[in-house]
């Protein structure tokens, strides 16, 4: 009888088990997909940012381009100089701004810098967010060396 | 013993509807959390797509076209600011487009009362196109 009694219950407990099991699965999914949503975001709004910084210095390039035609009949006559844009703190602080304010758009903080420099025919410009590097680049035919 | 008999199969009888409210509830977190990436996947898409084209029909042409696994008759977006309003209808080139959606989650045993749920989503892009 004592045998019979102990088998009371069972059932209960192992639905209780189960429901345990249950809520922790559901905890975890949850915290998994907090993580992978964080970090779909965070990408999300680095992208943003550094397209964002990238159209700030093609303007900056395609100003400094128009200047230069403007010019061109001065003597001497002048040359595009990107490098120098491209060194400039205004060009730095546009590309900048840009980013943070795409960054502040997207629900997060951009308080990082942007570099932006030569390569071959194109500038490239990079940032940092969220440990994650971000990268564009525009094609300027003023970067390669003549 | 015989009082015992079948004591099992009540006991499972009672908890049964828990055991089946926490499976729902797992499908439902799985749910959610598939449509919240998607929708951020898609409104983010859409944004760029905005920023590119300055076009509120390609905008939500891309926001349709990304939103997959989701149905996209159940999003509804908004956008701003409107294509008829300044600075789109004009120069808009620098300024700030962004690209909201919602999705409402259809939830299985919805009729008997459970509530509803709505995911939401939004993306801000920097406006590239120019007139």
């Amino acid at each position: 009888m004592d045998a019979v009694n102990g088998e009371r219950g069972q059932a209960l407990v192992i639905a209780a088990v189960l429901v345990g099991i249950g809520a922790l699965s559901i905890v975890g999914l949850r915290l998994v997909q907090e993580r992978v949503l964080a970090n779909a975001l965070a990408q999300d709004t680095g992208e943003a940012a550094v397209e964002a910084a990238a159209a700030a210095v093609a303007d900056a390039y395609a100003r400094h381009l128009d200047s230069v035609r403007a010019h061109v009949f001065d003597v001497p006559r002048p040359t595009a100089d990107v490098v120098a844009l491209l060194t400039d703190p205004a060009t730095r602080e546009a590309a900048r701004a840009a980013a943070a304010e795409a960054a502040a758009r997207n629900g997060a903080a951009f308080d990082g810098a942007v570099e932006a420099r030569c390569a071959g025919a194109t500038i490239e410009i990079e940032l940092h967010h969220a440990g994650r590097l971000h990268r564009a680049a525009l094609q300027a035919d003023a970067c390669s060396p003549r | 013993m015989s009082g015992d008999r079948g004591q099992a199969i009540v006991e499972f009888a009672l908890v049964l509807p828990t055991l089946l409210v926490v499976a729902l509830a797992m499908v439902l977190v799985a749910e959610l959390g598939v449509a919240r990436l998607a929708l951020q996947h898609a409104t983010a898409e859409a944004a760029r797509a905005g920023a590119l084209t300055n076009d509120d029909a390609q905008i939500r042409g891309t926001l349709a076209a990304t939103v997959a696994p989701l149905a996209s008759e159940r999003v509804t977006s908004a956008i701003a600011p409107p294509q008829d309003e300044p600075p789109r209808n004009g120069d808009p080139r620098g300024s700030m487009l962004t690209v909201s959606a919602s999705y409402t989650l259809p939830v299985p045993l919805g009729f008997v009362g459970l509530p509803r749920f709505v995911v939401t989503a939004s993306a801000s892009r920097r406006i590239e196109w120019m007139p």
